[in-house]
């Protein structure tokens, strides 16, 4: 009598994991990717679901099945802000939640405690985001949010290994240590307190700003103490961060503070002298440029050290100078920006600049520089582009990964021009490449953020994709629309992790390749539900 | 087994098929898709006699004498693009001439009301309205539009458009930024023109500049409808700064325009 009781409790946590395996990762992620058509296929399958079970059991299942996912969807909904308002929220859920289940459901209390224990269980003993990744990936870690000032979308990210140690840190820009949130937000309510908010209101404030250098220590991402850093280090690691104008030109990067050019009141009447705008804009873009000048000294753009080859890469006053292979060389440029370097058809390594238009400069053998291939912006929108060089077809010649929109696959041919191997679908404004890398062991991916094919919004995830002349093949996905996308071993296993996060949370993620078939398994799991059900059907008949 | 348990057992299947199912992303178009960087304005339209200049100064004297042009709806932005990133300011509202205008703005990503009536000047940020206490610029909503004039002779007429079912007359200038500074009379720009003698860097920039401004003035009411500018300056570390300044008025004389009794917000003044 007490095995076949156990046996009840266990067989109803049995299907609640199944339950929750099969919507979690066959369920959703057909209806992130198929859309409508998933609920084309979901509706017969549901009403083949309800009459599979017996009319005498029905009402148990449905409500179970009802109950457990809604109990697990509250549950990642509780407010987190505090402890007490988690627990509190937690314990209302439940309750409500196991006694709707009980009175509805004519349940026993076992089959109510296995659905609770299930529930919470997937609560509290993983981080939920692996949800999205779990048929390649788990979630490693998740940092608290490193930014708490008032405007910023996102900071770049980047990887590097600071210590020399072998295993990269993270890096990235945030304040929360230096602006830590106040405990609870106080209602002014003498004279003095509401001159004080008036004062703050009025006027834009500036925001502390500082490197974020994250190490991996005991399976967690902790932030190095930058004044324990040299000078030279953090000096080097601040030329390692990707180029990058939050708030521009309303806000300027400054001695560890964002600073803003403009006030509310000043703004909004000058942009209401409505004919002055572009004057205006103008004038703030000359300003922050001029400043930005005097504080590189003339200098556009300065690279210690770019790809195999280049070293001391200086633009200044129209000129572009440096080393290639420790010959000295230089030559005339409209270029801003160095971009990155590039493997070409006649072995040379090729430097990528960016002004009005994209140059790949070749250093000729007496040291002056010609332009080998162009890229315009007739051909493609390049302001807002970002350039991935990548091999992908292991003839040691780099393609070029043009991120835009639209994007393409570009081959440099031997004649100065560019081959388009691929280029995303006439429409598609969603589709971006992000990477180029081998995630854990394996060979170069192409990573990309994509929306499915049948999606009407811009919502898109990161997936992994191999190149072949028939098109890019998907390998994953991680139904996260992650941005800032870091590849690099940081755990120091020799294998590489996907770092990344989401827009406007400023908390980082870390991905973990796994080998286990997740997918299949599901899928095994939930055919032994349905077979299970036919069989189990078949008796009662 | 029975006829229903099969039929669910196939969708199941089909579903399983779906789900196991890999997928390749074709290759769109293998060519360029034009972009319309440096594109040659289309034949504009015959039967305007007169010039880009010409149509600009009607329409600044109407805004400024048609008493059914002195209360309109407008919205604007300028997009700042660089790199990857986007950074916005945006402002929407009403104006009431020689009375007072209403903004919902935001600047970078940051949104916050102003309110402008007569002598009153309110600023309302994180749901509190409080006293702005700067000394305002002057109420004068189409300032700065006659400093095109000088460059007006220039600009190509496009072919018309419309800008919410108007009929609009289209005009564009393209020029550099050195050429802009250096014609214009504009006072907004006399810092920078004093700084340039110290700095060939900026002189630089300047060169390596394009401004390019499109007006939309309406064929049978003849007031400015939509203007926009782009600014395109190289930027250090950055290829260049593609920056968006756009414009609308719209709904003129719309007899729903009302800006609020200043006592609506003092009501809530925080100071």
């Amino acid at each position: 009598m007490r095995s076949r009781s156990i046996l009840s409790t266990l067989g109803w946590a049995v299907y609640a994991i199944a339950l929750f395996l099969i919507y979690q990762l066959l369920v959703k992620p057909a209806f992130l990717d198929l859309s409508w058509i998933a609920l084309l296929i979901f509706i017969p399958v549901l009403a083949g679901f309800y009459f599979l079970i017996h009319p005498s059991e029905r009402r148990q299942v449905l409500v179970f099945t009802i109950g457990f996912l809604l109990l697990d969807r509250a549950l990642t909904r509780v407010d987190v802000k505090t402890t007490a308002a988690l627990l509190i929220g937690g314990a209302i859920a439940v309750i409500v939640i196991a006694l709707l289940v009980k009175w509805y459901g004519r349940l026993d209390w076992k089959a109510v405690g296995a659905l609770v224990v299930i529930a919470l269980l997937a609560n509290v003993t993983f981080n939920r985001y692996t949800l999205t990744a779990l048929s390649h990936f788990t979630v490693q870690e998740e940092t608290a949010r490193l930014y708490n000032g008032d405007w910023v979308d996102y900071f770049p990210i980047t990887l590097y290994d600071v210590d020399g140690d072998g295993k990269q840190e993270v890096i990235t820009y945030g304040n929360a240590m230096e602006l830590p949130l106040p405990e609870t937000v106080e209602k002014p309510e003498t004279e003095e307190e509401k001159k004080a908010l008036a004062e703050k209101l009025l006027h834009l404030q500036s925001e502390p700003l500082s490197l974020y250098v994250m190490r991996w220590e005991n399976g967690k991402l902790v932030r190095m103490n930058n004044k324990e850093l040299p000078a030279e280090t953090l000096d080097r690691i601040k030329h390692q961060m990707p180029t990058d104008f939050p708030g521009f030109p309303y806000y300027t990067m400054k001695d560890d503070q964002l600073v803003p050019n403009v006030q509310r009141q000043n703004f909004a009447e000058g942009m209401m002298q409505i004919g002055t705008t572009p004057y205006r804009a103008f004038m703030l873009d000359m300003e922050n440029i001029a400043n930005k000048l005097e504080e590189n000294k003339g200098s556009m753009d300065l690279r210690h050290e770019l790809g195999r080859h280049y070293k001391d890469l200086h633009i200044i006053n129209g000129v572009l100078s440096g080393t290639y292979d420790g010959k000295p060389f230089s030559g005339k440029t409209d270029a801003t920006k160095l971009l990155t370097t590039m493997m070409l058809p006649d072995g040379r390594e090729g430097l990528m600049i960016m002004g009005q238009h994209i140059s790949v400069m070749v250093v000729e053998a007496d040291g002056s520089l010609k332009e080998a291939y162009t890229l315009t912006r007739k051909e493609a929108e390049l302001a807002t582009a970002e350039f991935i060089p990548a091999d992908i077809d292991n003839d040691q010649v780099d393609e070029l990964l043009l991120a835009g929109k639209p994007s393409y696959i570009l081959k440099p041919t031997p004649e100065g021009t560019w081959d388009i191997l691929w280029s995303s679908a006439e429409g598609d404004t969603s589709f971006r490449f992000s990477n180029f890398a081998a995630v854990g062991s394996g060979e170069p991916e192409i990573i990309a953020k994509a929306k499915s094919w049948v999606s009407t919004t811009d919502s898109r995830y990161l997936r992994g994709f191999s190149y072949s002349p028939e098109g890019l093949t998907e390998n994953w996905r991680i139904y996260l629309p992650l941005i800032n996308v870091q590849i690099g071993d940081i755990d120091g296993d020799g294998q590489n992790e996907i770092i990344g996060n989401m827009y406007n949370t400023h908390r980082i993620l870390v991905f973990k390749r796994h080998n286990i078939p997740v997918l299949p398994l599901t899928i095994a799991v939930f055919v032994g539900l349905v077979a299970y059900g036919v069989v189990r059907r078949g008796r009662h008949a | 087994m029975r006829k229903q348990t099969k039929i669910f057992a196939l969708l199941a299947s089909v579903c399983v098929a779906a789900l196991l199912g890999g997928c390749t992303y074709e290759s769109g178009p293998k060519a360029f898709a034009s972009t319309n960087f440096d594109t040659t304005p289309a034949t504009p339209p015959e039967g305007l006699n007169e010039s880009g200049a010409e149509w600009l100064k009607v329409a600044l004297e109407k805004a400024k004498t048609d008493p059914e042009a002195q209360k309109y709806w407008y919205k604007g932005y300028v997009k700042n693009n660089i790199l990857a990133r986007q950074v916005n300011s945006m402002f929407n509202g009403a104006v009431i001439n020689d009375k007072g205008y209403n903004v919902d703005a935001r600047i970078a990503a940051q949104p916050y009301q102003y309110y402008r009536i007569d002598d009153k000047h309110y600023i309302r940020a994180k749901e509190y309205w409080v006293t702005a206490r700067d000394e305002p610029l002057a109420f004068d909503v189409l300032a700065g539009f006659e400093d095109w004039l000088p460059f007006m002779d220039k600009a190509v007429q496009l072919p018309d458009d419309k800008v919410y079912g108007t009929e609009t007359a289209t005009f564009q200038l393209k020029m550099t930024g050195a050429e802009w500074l250096a014609k214009s009379q504009s006072p907004l720009f006399e810092p920078l023109k004093q700084q340039l003698g110290d700095r060939p860097d900026l002189n630089y920039i300047l060169n390596e500049s394009t401004i390019k401004t499109t007006f939309w003035i309406g064929k049978e009411d003849r007031l400015i409808h939509q203007y926009e500018t782009w600014i395109i300056l190289p930027l250090p570390e950055a290829g260049t700064m593609d920056q968006q300044v756009f414009f609308q008025l719209y709904k003129y004389n719309d007899p729903g325009i009302h800006i609020k009794d200043p006592s609506e917000v003092e009501r809530y003044l925080l100071y």
